[in-house]
C-alpha cells in the first residue's frame, strides 16, 4: 500500500496498482511503503482522482480482448487524433457520468491530474471542457467561464465583423 | 527533484480560491482549445479575451464544413486565408468543404503547408487546380471530393514521399492519371476511390500498400493488376478481369461488379464527348466478372463475392483456395464459363463444407443456395460432415421461386447437420405473389417446428407475410 497525503493532511491509502496510474508516482515511489505528500492537492480532489483511478487500474489490469482493440485502431487510423479514445464502452459509460460536474471541479482535477501525470484523466477533463464550448458564441463562453472581456470597444467591433461569418443565419 | 519542489514551481493557485479558467496555465487554455477543430468554434473562441486569441493561433485542426447541415453563413476565400494563417505554424489537419478558390488555396497551402500532415478537400477545382496541393509536402492524409483526374495533376515524381492515405469519391479517376499520382505517392499504405468512374486498365504497384478499396460504379472495361507484397484488405467494386500478385497477405476480400446507375447523365455525357465512349459500353462490362486470379488466400478470414453474372471456373478456384475462410458472402445470380448466364452447376455440400472447416458465417444467394446437392455423398463424408462443420449463422436471400423445395430440404439437412448453428435467416427479395411461396412457406413452417426459434424470415415491406 501506498500512503497520499492531500494538503489538508488527510491520508489515503491505496494499492500500488491505483497509485500506478499517476506516472510521477510509479517513478518516484521506491519503497512500497513510501508516504507521498501531494501538498496542492486538496482532499476533496484526491478523493476524486482516486476514484477515477482505482476504475481504470481495475479495467486495465483485464487486457482488452483483441477485436475491441482492432476496431478502436481502426477508428483512430484516419485523421489525426489527440487522445487515445478509452475503447471499453462500459468504462467510456464510466468516465462520461465521472465528468459531470461544474467547471470549477473540473478545473480542480485536470490541475491536480496534470501534476500527477495522469495523461488518460488529462485527457478526459480536457474534452470535457472543450465539449462546453462547442457550439457557442463568444458572449456565451465568457459567460459560462467567468471570462473578462478584456479588448477595447474598437478592437471587439473588428473582431466582431472578422467572424461574422460563423454567425450568420443565411 | 522532490513533488515538493515541483509543486511550489508548477503550482499558481491559492488556497481557498474557487479555480476558473482564468486561472488555469496558458499551455493548459491551448491544450483545450486545441480540441476544436470546427472553424466554427474557433472563431467563436479568438473574440472571447486577448489571452484566448493568443491561444488560437496554436490550434491544429480547422474544419470549414459546409454550412448546409448546421445553420450559419459561409465563410468566404478571406475568412478561410486568415484564420489558416494565424494558425499557420501548428496546423496540421485542414479540411475544407465550402466554396473556395483555386488560387486561394495555392496560397492556402503556401501559409500552412510546412506543417500540414492532413487534408480534406471538397471544393470546385478547376482543371489543374490540383497542382498546387503539392505545396503540402508532409502530407500524410489526403481525401479530394469529385476530382476530376482527366488530366495528371502536376505533382512531380515522389512528391509525397510521406503520403500514407488517398482517398477520393465520386470523381472521374482515369486509370493512366491515377497511375501518375501513384508515381508522386509512392509509399502508400492506403488507398480509398469510393463512387468514382473510371475506364480501363487500371495497375496499382504499392510496395508498402496495406488496405486498398476501389469502388467504381461507372465503368468502361475496368480490369485491375495490382502487385502489392504487403496487402491485407481488398474492397473492389467494378471490375471484371482482376488479377493480384501472388505475395500478399490477404485477409479480407471483396470483389463486386454489380450493375452500376446510368442516370448520372453528366458524367456519362462527359465521358462520352471527352472519350467518345458509348453508353452501352457502359453497361456492357457491368455485372460480370470473367477473370479473377489472387493466388492461394492461406490467410484469408473474410471472402465476399458479388455480381450479376461471374464465370464458374473463376468462382471454383476462389472458393477452392480460401480454405481458412471464417465469413463467406456468395451473391451471384449466375454463372457459366461464356457470356450467356447459365444457373450453377451441382454442388456437393458435403464436400463444400468439408473444404471451409473455419466457416463460421454464410450468406448465400438463393441461386447458388440451391446448387446443393446433399446426401449423395459416402456415410463416412456425411458422418465427418457432421463432426466438422463450424457453421453458426446462415443467411440465405431468396429472390425467384424456382427450386423452392430444394431449398427448404437443404435447409432442413443443415439444421439437422451443423451442430453449432444458431441463427438462420431467410430474405425474402422482390417477392413475386407465385403459389409455390405458399408450399415454401409451409415446408420452413414444419421445419421451424422441429427446430424452435432457429429460423428468422425477412419479407420485403410490400408483401403480406403468409
Amino acid at each position: 500500500m501506498i500512503k497520499l497525503v492531500s494538503g489538508d493532511g488527510a491520508e489515503f491509502e491505496v494499492e500500488e496498482e491505483v497509485a500506478f496510474q499517476s506516472k510521477i508516482i510509479k517513478d518516484i515511489v521506491a519503497d512500497a511503503d513510501d508516504v507521498i505528500p501531494l501538498p496542492t492537492v486538496s482532499s476533496k480532489v484526491l478523493i476524486q482522482v482516486i476514484e477515477y483511478c482505482r476504475k481504470h487500474a481495475a479495467v486495465n489490469s483485464f487486457p482488452l480482448s483483441p477485436s475491441s482493440s482492432a476496431a478502436a485502431a481502426a477508428s483512430s487510423s484516419s485523421s489525426i487524433s489527440y487522445s487515445k479514445p478509452v475503447s471499453d464502452p462500459a468504462l467510456r459509460a464510466w468516465d462520461n457520468e465521472f465528468v459531470k460536474l461544474n467547471n470549477s471541479s473540473l478545473f480542480d482535477i485536470v490541475i491536480a491530474a496534470n501534476y500527477l501525470d495522469i495523461e488518460e484523466l488529462v485527457d478526459l477533463v480536457l474534452e470535457t471542457v472543450a465539449d462546453r464550448i462547442k457550439g457557442k458564441q463568444a458572449q456565451e463562453i465568457r459567460r459560462q467561464f467567468n471570462i473578462e472581456n478584456d479588448f477595447t470597444p474598437e478592437e471587439e467591433e473588428a473582431l466582431r465583423r472578422e467572424n461574422s461569418w460563423a454567425f450568420q443565419n443565411n | 527533484m522532490s513533488l515538493e519542489t515541483m509543486t511550489r514551481k508548477k503550482g499558481r493557485r491559492f488556497p481557498g480560491e474557487r479555480t476558473t479558467m482564468e486561472s488555469l496555465p496558458d499551455d493548459m487554455l491551448r491544450r483545450i482549445l486545441s480540441r476544436l477543430c470546427d472553424a466554427r468554434d474557433v472563431a467563436a473562441c479568438s473574440p472571447v479575451s486577448r489571452r484566448w486569441r493568443e491561444a488560437t493561433a496554436f490550434i491544429p485542426s480547422l474544419h470549414f464544413l459546409s454550412n448546409a447541415l448546421q445553420g450559419g453563413g459561409t465563410p468566404a476565400d478571406a475568412d478561410i486565408l486568415r484564420m489558416v494563417s494565424a494558425a499557420a505554424s501548428s496546423l496540421e489537419d485542414l479540411v475544407i468543404h465550402c466554396p473556395f478558390s483555386g488560387r486561394s488555396l495555392a496560397s492556402c497551402l503556401a501559409l500552412c503547408g510546412q506543417s500540414l500532415r492532413s487534408l480534406d478537400l471538397r471544393v470546385d477545382l478547376f482543371d489543374g487546380g490540383l497542382d498546387c496541393v503539392s505545396l503540402a509536402k508532409g502530407l500524410e492524409s489526403l481525401k479530394l471530393w469529385h476530382p476530376s483526374l482527366i488530366s495528371s495533376p502536376n505533382w512531380g515524381l515522389s512528391a509525397y514521399g510521406r503520403l500514407r492515405r488517398l482517398e477520393m469519391v465520386g470523381g472521374i479517376v482515369l486509370s493512366e492519371h491515377l497511375a501518375d499520382v501513384m508515381r508522386a505517392c509512392p509509399h502508400l499504405t492506403d488507398l480509398i476511390l469510393i463512387r468514382c468512374c473510371s475506364e480501363g486498365a487500371i495497375s496499382i504497384e504499392l510496395e508498402r500498400l496495406e488496405r486498398c478499396k476501389l469502388d467504381l460504379y461507372l465503368t468502361v472495361h475496368c480490369s485491375l493488376n495490382l502487385n502489392s507484397p504487403r496487402l491485407q484488405d481488398l474492397d473492389i467494386q467494378g471490375f471484371f478481369r482482376i488479377q493480384v500478385g501472388h505475395n500478399h497477405r490477404l485477409k479480407r476480400l471483396s470483389i463486386a461488379n454489380n450493375e452500376g446507375e446510368f442516370h448520372n447523365t453528366k458524367i456519362t455525357t462527359f465521358l462520352s464527348i471527352k472519350l467518345k465512349f458509348k453508353l452501352n459500353d457502359f453497361k456492357c462490362s457491368l455485372g460480370n466478372v470473367t477473370m479473377v486470379d489472387v493466388g492461394k488466400l492461406p490467410e484469408l478470414e473474410y471472402l465476399s463475392i458479388e455480381g450479376q453474372h461471374w464465370y464458374w471456373s473463376e468462382i471454383r478456384t476462389l472458393l477452392r483456395n480460401a480454405f481458412e475462410v471464417e465469413h463467406l458472402v456468395i451473391n451471384i445470380e449466375y454463372s457459366g464459363d461464356f457470356l450467356e448466364p447459365e444457373t450453377f452447376p451441382a454442388i456437393q455440400l458435403e464436400e463444400f463444407f468439408g473444404n471451409h472447416r473455419k466457416l463460421r458465417k454464410l450468406e448465400i444467394h438463393g441461386a447458388f443456395f440451391a446448387a446443393f446437392q446433399h446426401g449423395i455423398s459416402p456415410e463416412d463424408l456425411e458422418l465427418e460432415f457432421m463432426i466438422s462443420s463450424s457453421l453458426e449463422e446462415l443467411i440465405v436471400a431468396v429472390s425467384s421461386p424456382l427450386h423452392l423445395k430444394e431449398k427448404a430440404n437443404t435447409l432442413e439437412y443443415l439444421l439437422k447437420h451443423c451442430v453449432k448453428l444458431r441463427r438462420i435467416l431467410i430474405r425474402i427479395s422482390q417477392m413475386v405473389s407465385d403459389e409455390k411461396f405458399d408450399d415454401f412457406f409451409e415446408d420452413i413452417g414444419n421445419i421451424r417446428n422441429l427446430y424452435c426459434t432457429i429460423i428468422h424470415i425477412d419479407l420485403p415491406l410490400s408483401t403480406v407475410p403468409v
